[in-house]
Formats: C-alpha cells, sequence, structure tokens
C-alpha cells in the first residue's frame, strides 16, 4: 500500500501529527525515552499498578501507530523485539533521531494501522497506545491486528474512554453532561482549534462485538482513574483532573486471538 | 434439592436468594435474569453462583457491566447489547427514561457470556 492509496482521513491525521511533532512529540520525545517506567496514557499510570502487561522477554510485538515510538523503547528495555509502525515521517523522523541517541534500535515502518505492510502470524502482541486504537478505523485495524497475531497472541489497546468522547463539546475539555449520542458513535472529526484530526471511537458493545467476530476473546478492559493529586494536562488539555478523578479519561482493552 | 423441586414449589421458589441458590452444581445450560439478581443482590455473589450453576458450554444472559468479574468466575464475555428502543416505542415503565433520551444512549444493557469450557 503506497501513501496515495491510504484511507483519505489518513492525509488529514498526517498533517496534524506533523504539526503536533514540531509542536511537542519532537521535544517530549526525549523525556519519554529516557523514562525507565512504564505508564499509561495522559495521567501516566504506572504499568506496576495496572499490570497490564505479559512478561515481554523474547516477544515479537508489533507496535501500530507508534509515534516517537517511546512505548516500543520501553518494551525493548525490557527483551521484547518491537516493530514500530506509524503514517508520520516526522513522527518516525524524531522515533530514529531517538535510537541513534539511545542505542535501542527496532525497525520502524511507515504504514497505516488499516493496512500494515508486514507479514501475517509473525507477532505474539499487537499494541497500540492513542495510535491505530483512535486514529485509525476499527472496522479496518483489528482484522489487521488478527492477522499479524499468531494464534494465541495478545492484543492490548489504549483508547479514550466512550464516557469522555460523548461529554466532548467541539471545542474545550469534557464537559459533566453527555454532549453526543451513544448510538451510532465511530467517526469523529474534531474542528481546526482542536487540531482537525479524524479519531475513531465505539460504545463497549462495538468494541466487544468487534473482537469477536475477528476471533479475539476479551480477557481485560481496564478503565483508568486520573491518580490523586494529578495535574491537568500540560499538552493534552481536553480533560481536567477534576474530571478525570470521577470518570474515566481512557480505557484498556486486552484480549487472546484464538 | 432437585431443579424439579424447585420449579414446582411455589414456597421453594420464595425462598431463593440469587446470591444462593438451592440447585445442584452444573444443572442449567443457560442462566438468565432480567432486572433480576443482578440489578438487586449483590453482583459479585450472584455471578459467582450463576458460574456453580451452569453447565461447561451454557450460556448467561443478564444485565451488568462487569467484565472482569465475569471473567474472574470463568466467564468469557461473547456480547454487550446496547439496547436502543425502536421510534416511537413506549414502556409500562413511565418516568425512568424518556424515549428521546433512550434513543442516544442505551438505558439498558444485555451481556451475554459463556462459561469456558
Amino acid at each position: 500500500m503506497s501513501s496515495s492509496d491510504f484511507p483519505e482521513y489518513v492525509a488529514q491525521n498526517v498533517a496534524g501529527w506533523t504539526r503536533t511533532n514540531e509542536e511537542y512529540t519532537n521535544e517530549s520525545a526525549s523525556r519519554a525515552w529516557a523514562q525507565d517506567e512504564i505508564t499509561w496514557g495522559i495521567w501516566h499510570v504506572p504499568e506496576s499498578d495496572l499490570r497490564v502487561l505479559p512478561d515481554v522477554q523474547g516477544l515479537d510485538v508489533v507496535e501500530l501507530g507508534c509515534g516517537t515510538a517511546y512505548f516500543s523503547a520501553w518494551l525493548a528495555k525490557r527483551g521484547a523485539r518491537p516493530v514500530g509502525v506509524d503514517p508520520t515521517p516526522a513522527q518516525l523522523a524524531t522515533a530514529r533521531r531517538m535510537q541513534a541517541e539511545s542505542g535501542i534500535e527496532f525497525p520502524l515502518v511507515e504504514g497505516v494501522g488499516e493496512s500494515v505492510p508486514l507479514p501475517g502470524a509473525s507477532f505474539d502482541l499487537v499494541h497500540s497506545e492513542y495510535g491505530a486504537s483512535i486514529w485509525a478505523d476499527p472496522y479496518r485495524w483489528i482484522r489487521e491486528a488478527n492477522r499479524l497475531l499468531r494464534p494465541g497472541g495478545r492484543l492490548i489497546f489504549l483508547c479514550n474512554s466512550t464516557l469522555v468522547i460523548l461529554c466532548l463539546p467541539d471545542v474545550g475539555v469534557a464537559q459533566e453532561q453527555l454532549l453526543r449520542a451513544q448510538f451510532g458513535m465511530h467517526r469523529f472529526e474534531w474542528p481546526e482549534e482542536e487540531g482537525g484530526g479524524v479519531e475513531f471511537h465505539l460504545s463497549h458493545g462495538g468494541w466487544i462485538d468487534l473482537l469477536r467476530e475477528n476471533d479475539f476473546v476479551l480477557e481485560r478492559l481496564i478503565e483508568i482513574q486520573a491518580p490523586e493529586g494529578a495535574a491537568d494536562p500540560d499538552y493534552y488539555a481536553f480533560v481536567t483532573a477534576e474530571w478525570g478523578r470521577k470518570w474515566p479519561t481512557e480505557e484498556i482493552w486486552v484480549a487472546r486471538k484464538q | 434439592m432437585t431443579v424439579d423441586d424447585v420449579v414446582h414449589n411455589r414456597d421453594a421458589w420464595n425462598r431463593i436468594s440469587a446470591t444462593e441458590v438451592p440447585l445442584p452444581d452444573a444443572s442449567f445450560d443457560p442462566v438468565f435474569c432480567d432486572h433480576g439478581g443482578l440489578t438487586w443482590a449483590d453482583l459479585y455473589d450472584t455471578v459467582a453462583e450463576a458460574a456453580r450453576l451452569l453447565r461447561a458450554g451454557g450460556l448467561l444472559v443478564f444485565n451488568s457491566e462487569w467484565i472482569r468479574l465475569l471473567r474472574a468466575n470463568g466467564f468469557d464475555s461473547e456480547a454487550l447489547l446496547e439496547l436502543c428502543p425502536a421510534e416511537g416505542a413506549t414502556t409500562t415503565y413511565e418516568g425512568w427514561v424518556p424515549l428521546e433520551w433512550a434513543r442516544r444512549w442505551p438505558s439498558e444493557n444485555i451481556w451475554k457470556v459463556r462459561k469456558r469450557g
């Protein structure tokens, strides 16, 4: 698949991530890569509290929508063999610079979650944290996750909670009211002042159906609470810490391919 | 107590608690619950009890939200049906959820889970 064959929303999202790379992620990558602890999402909840990941030593891992690939780097430090996939060249350039600086090296591939340019049945873990999990169409990327995994392999992804999406206005932070309908949720396009991106979010019923249809057994759903004393996010400011203490901003799905 | 004893004895029915069902292990294929034991009894005890009653491969259908609890009791989640009423639907439970609300968000969920064989 060449970049001209990507789904129509990809160019829009790549433009958005190129801007975000300039404004934030190119600079913040050093901090993320240097971090020893694995943490999840905008509230940086430690893996040691959530215990989501299996022992990754020796596992073949593909990260769909790796961005600057800090999560793959954390897995590599624990003995995994990651491959990072992302459609935004600027993000991959930052990832390559970090690889050179840190000496932690693994393959980086330009591509989208909907059609991954890697062979099937070659991974033990498909991972996505704010990657394909919200930026790719789930009806396509979950099928790809199934194809990429060996039998018994795991799919682990972090996305926004259904509730935070329903409480988000077009512009500004999550409110304490339901502003969007849950029935029919799938594709969300944000206005220019919020980055103009196209995201995909499903209800829990939608996710469970989709995972089952693609031969996955659901193992866990973790709804993430902002830790006590958490500060409001500095860059990804779509929610306040006060909101995140009361309701889940993010959720992690863990499923196993049969 | 057998399944027949309970089904044909009204007094026995009245004494049954969702958290302590006087029936033998693995004696049912489906366990069904609609705004019953799952809404009004302790969820944690009820799910454990449902797990005890089901034969391997049996189905459980009920309302709730606890994937981890189900998993801990040996159930795989197969579907979560978020119910959307038809346009113009009516209900005998007036004054709880307006139709306009229920057409935008689910007011009821059906969980379908399977006991691992």
